[in-house]
C-alpha cells in the first residue's frame, strides 16, 4: 500500500524548502558568499543550503513513500507507550499497554474529525471576529460556550463554565497584569 | 560561585513574594500535572508568558515549582488510572497502578512524593556541584565549538525524538529555515520578512511553543480521542478502592535509598546529554534496576521499588537538563528551551555568562529548584489524596481551557495580536506533525538553535578565512563532530542489525508485564 501521509508530507518539505531556496536566489541580497572574503558565507549561505536540504529531503521522502508500504496506525511513533516499547523489548518485556486499546469504530473517527474542525473553525472564527470589532471578551465567551457544546458538556456546566472562565481571564489579566487585548 | 553569591541568593529568595510564587507554582503545577493529557511542556509553555509580568525570580520561582511538581504529579494518574499524566511517567505506571489496585494507592502515592522529591534534590545537588567547573571550562569555546553544539543538540533530538531519522531530519531542517527568517545575524539583511516589520525581529519563539505545546496538542488528543478507554478511566475512578495509608514505612523507605539514588543520579546524567527526557530516564532505570534488583521479578506487578527508582528517575532529569541549559546554552529538552527562550526576554544568554554576567540570578535557580522540591514534599504529603480528585476534571473542560490560555498567553507575552496569528498556525502545524510522525522536537530545536548555528558558523569561517577544517583542527571541536557522526551513525547500525534479525528470526517470543 502508499504511505499516502509520507507522500504528502514529503512533496510539501520539497516545495518548502524549494520556495524558500528560490526566494533566496532571486534576492540580490542574500549572497552565497559575503562579498569581504574568500569562502566566507553570506547572508544567502543559510536559506540557500537548508532550503536545498530541505528539498532533497522531502523528495527523498515522498520517493521512499512511493517505495515502501505500511498499515495506517491512528498513533504517533513518539507515544511514549511505543517509546518505552522500543527501549525495554529487546532486552527485558514487552509493554503491551498501546495494543490493548481498543480500536475506533469509523463513526467515532468521523466524529472526531468533525470536533477537530469543529474546534479549529471557532479558534479561527473567534481570531477574526476578536481582530474585526476589537471585543475580545464577548469572543472568548462565545467561543467558550459554543466548544463546550460542540464537546457536548451538560446544560449546567454550559451555563457556568464560559461566564467563570471569561471573568477569571478578565480578573488576571485586564485587572492583575493591565492588559487591554487592544487589536 | 562564592559564598557571598550564595548568601545573597538564599537572602532574595527569603522575599515573601518570592516564595509566593513557589507555592503557587508547585500548586498549579500538581494540578496540571495529575491531569492526564496536560503536560509539564504544556504547562510551562502556557505560564512563561504570565511571569514576564514578574521580576525575573518570581517568574523562575514559578516556572521551577511549577515544572518539578507537574513531572512528579504526573505519577498521580499513572498510579490511580494507569495513564501516565507526563510522558516521563510512563514506567510508574507500571507499578502504581498494580498497587493501587491491591489497595495500597496512598502508599503509592507517598512513595511517589518522597521518591521525586529524592531525585530532584540529587539532581540539583549535582546541578550546584557540576554546573560552574563546566561553565569554566565552556570559557576556553570559540564560534566552531557553539556552532557544533548547536548540531550536537539538534541532532540529538533527531535521533532521539522519532524512530524515523529521515523525518526528524525535515522537521529539524524546516525549523532551521524557520529561524533564518528575519534579520541576518552578522549582517542585517533582511530575510523572506514580506514587508512585516513584526517579522524583522524574526519568528518569536515562545508563541509558536504555545501553540504546538497548547493547541497542537487539544487537536492531537481530540484527534486519538478513545471513548471506549474514556469510559474505562471513569469507571476506574468510580470505583473507589481505598487509597490506605499515605507514607510508607521509614524502615523500607530508607532501605530503598541506596538504590534511588543511583537511579536520580543516572538519570541526572541522562538528563543532561541533550533531548534525552525523563522518559527515556525512567525507562532505562526501571529496566536496569529490574535487571539487577534482588526483587526483580516483583517488577512490573507493584513493586514498591520498581515505583521509588521510577519515581527518582523521573524528577533526576530536571537537574541535568538545567546543567546543560545552563552551562552550554544547548536544551535538555523542550522545557529547558522554553526556559532559554524566558532567560533570552530578560536580556540573560545561558552559558559561560551566566556564571559570570548573571551570578546571582543562576545561583538563585540553583537554590529555587531545591526549595521546590522541599515544598513539593511538604505539599505533595500533605494533600497526596486529595490531589486525586484533580482527576475527575474532564478532558474536554482542559481543552476549551487550553485553547483560551493559549490565545491570552500569545497576546500578553508582547500585547501584540500577531503572535496570537503565529500561536495558531503553530498549534496547526504542531497537530500536523504529532498526526503524521514527525516529531515535533527537532522543529523546535531548529527554531531556537538556529540563530547560534548560523552566526558560530559565519564567524568561525571568518576566523578561518573560509576553511572548514577549524571544525576538526581543534580538539574540542574534533570531538564534537566525532560525537555527532556517532549519533546518526549508531541509530543506522543498530536499525540495519535488527533488520537482519528480525529475517532471521520471523517470530519473536514477547514476555509481557502483566
Amino acid at each position: 500500500m502508499l504511505r499516502k501521509d509520507d507522500l504528502i508530507s514529503g512533496g510539501l518539505a520539497f516545495l518548502v524548502g524549494g520556495a524558500f531556496l528560490v526566494s533566496a536566489i532571486r534576492d540580490s541580497n542574500l549572497t552565497f558568499e559575503a562579498a569581504t572574503s574568500d569562502g566566507v558565507p553570506g547572508a544567502g549561505f543559510f536559506p540557500i543550503v537548508l532550503g536545498a536540504l530541505l528539498a532533497a529531503l522531502g523528495l527523498v521522502l515522498a520517493v521512499r513513500a512511493l517505495v515502501t508500504s505500511f498499515s495506517t496506525t491512528r498513533k504517533g511513533p513518539t507515544a511514549p507507550s511505543e517509546r518505552a516499547q522500543a527501549v525495554l523489548e529487546p532486552e527485558h518485556v514487552a509493554v503491551e499497554q498501546a495494543s490493548s486499546e481498543p480500536e475506533l469504530e469509523p463513526a467515532e473517527r468521523k466524529q472526531d474529525a468533525l470536533l477537530l474542525l469543529g474546534t479549529l473553525a471557532l479558534l479561527a472564527v473567534f481570531l477574526t471576529f476578536w481582530h474585526a470589532t476589537g471585543w475580545f471578551y464577548p469572543g472568548l465567551y462565545v467561543m467558550t460556550l459554543l466548544m463546550s457544546a460542540l464537546y457536548r458538556r451538560p446544560l449546567r456546566f454550559l451555563l457556568i463554565f464560559p461566564a467563570c472562565f471569561t471573568l477569571f481571564i478578565y480578573l488576571a489579566f485586564t485587572l492583575g497584569f493591565s492588559i487591554q487585548f487592544a487589536v | 560561585m562564592s559564598s557571598e553569591v550564595w548568601a545573597s541568593a538564599l537572602q532574595t529568595l527569603m522575599q515573601p513574594s518570592v516564595l509566593l510564587f513557589l507555592c503557587a507554582g508547585v500548586v498549579i503545577g500538581t494540578i496540571i500535572g495529575a491531569l492526564p493529557g496536560l503536560s509539564a511542556t504544556m504547562a510551562i509553555a502556557i505560564m512563561t508568558p504570565i511571569t514576564f509580568w514578574f521580576s525575573p525570580t518570581e517568574g523562575f520561582a514559578m516556572l521551577m515549582g511549577l515544572w518539578n511538581a507537574a513531572i512528579f504529579a504526573g505519577g498521580i494518574s499513572a498510579i490511580l488510572v494507569n495513564t501516565p499524566g507526563t510522558p516521563a511517567s510512563i514506567t510508574q505506571s507500571f507499578d502504581g497502578y498494580p498497587l493501587y489496585r491491591r489497595g495500597q494507592g496512598g502508599i503509592a502515592l507517598g512513595v511517589n512524593v518522597i521518591f521525586s522529591v529524592l531525585g530532584g534534590v540529587v539532581s540539583v545537588i549535582a546541578l550546584i556541584l557540576f554546573a560552574s567547573p563546566i561553565a569554566r571550562f565552556t570559557v576556553t569555546f570559540g564560534p566552531s565549538e557553539y556552532c557544533l553544539l548547536a548540531v550536537f543538540g539538534l541532532a540529538m533530538m533527531i535521533a532521539v525524538a522519532s524512530d524515523d531519522v529521515l523525518k526528524g531530519l525535515v522537521v529539524g531542517a524546516a525549523g532551521l529555515l524557520v529561524a533564518s527568517i528575519g534579520l541576518d545575524p552578522i549582517l542585517s539583511v533582511k530575510r523572506f520578512t514580506m514587508g512585516q516589520t513584526s517579522l524583522l525581529a524574526g519568528v518569536s519563539f515562545i508563541p509558536v511553543m504555545i501553540g504546538i505545546f497548547g493547541i497542537g496538542e487539544v487537536l492531537y488528543q481530540i484527534h486519538i480521542r478513545n471513548r471506549a478507554r474514556e469510559a474505562e478511566e471513569l469507571a476506574e475512578r468510580k470505583r473507589n478502592l481505598k487509597l490506605g495509608r499515605v507514607l510508607p514505612p521509614v524502615k523500607e523507605t530508607l532501605g530503598l535509598v541506596p538504590r534511588t539514588t543511583v537511579a536520580a543520579g543516572a538519570s541526572t546524567i541522562i538528563g543532561a546529554i541533550p533531548a534525552a527526557g525523563g522518559d527515556i530516564a525512567s525507562i532505562i532505570c526501571w529496566g536496569n534496576s529490574k535487571k539487577f534488583s534482588k526483587h526483580g521479578d516483583e517488577y512490573g506487578k507493584g513493586s514498591v521499588e520498581g515505583l521509588a527508582v521510577s519515581s527518582a528517575a523521573n524528577n533526576g532529569v530536571i537537574g541535568g537538563a538545567m546543567t546543560t541549559m545552563l552551562t552550554l546554552g544547548i536544551p535538555g529538552d523542550a522545557v529547558t528551551a522554553i526556559l532559554i527562550g524566558s532567560l533570552t526576554m530578560y536580556g540573560m544568554q545561558p552559558g559561560y555568562k551566566m556564571f559570570s554576567e548573571n551570578a546571582d540570578f543562576t545561583a538563585q535557580v540553583m537554590l529555587l529548584m531545591l526549595l521546590a522540591n522541599l515544598v513539593m514534599l511538604a505539599f505533595g504529603l500533605a494533600t497526596a489524596k486529595a490531589s486525586a480528585r484533580a482527576l475527575s476534571v474532564s478532558q474536554s473542560t482542559v481543552w476549551v481551557a487550553v485553547c483560551g490560555l493559549c490565545v491570552v498567553g500569545s497576546y500578553s507575552l508582547n500585547n501584540n495580536f500577531f503572535d496570537v496569528i503565529l500561536m495558531f498556525i503553530a498549534g496547526v502545524l504542531g497537530y500536523l506533525f504529532k498526526a503524521h510522525g514527525f516529531p515535533p522536537g527537532p522543529f523546535i530545536l531548529g527554531l531556537l538553535l538556529g540563530s547560534m548555528f548560523e552566526s558560530n558558523l559565519r564567524r568561525a569561517l571568518v576566523m578561518s578565512n573560509g576553511s572548514y577544517s577549524i571544525f576538526v583542527t581543534r580538539p574540542v571541536s574534533l570531538v564534537l563532530v566525532v560525537l555527532v557522526a556517532l549519533t546518526f551513525v549508531v541509530p543506522l547500525l543498530r536499525s540495519l542489525q535488527k533488520s537482519s534479525r528480525s529475517r532471521r528470526l520471523p517470530v519473536q517470543t514477547k514476555e509481557t508485564v502483566q
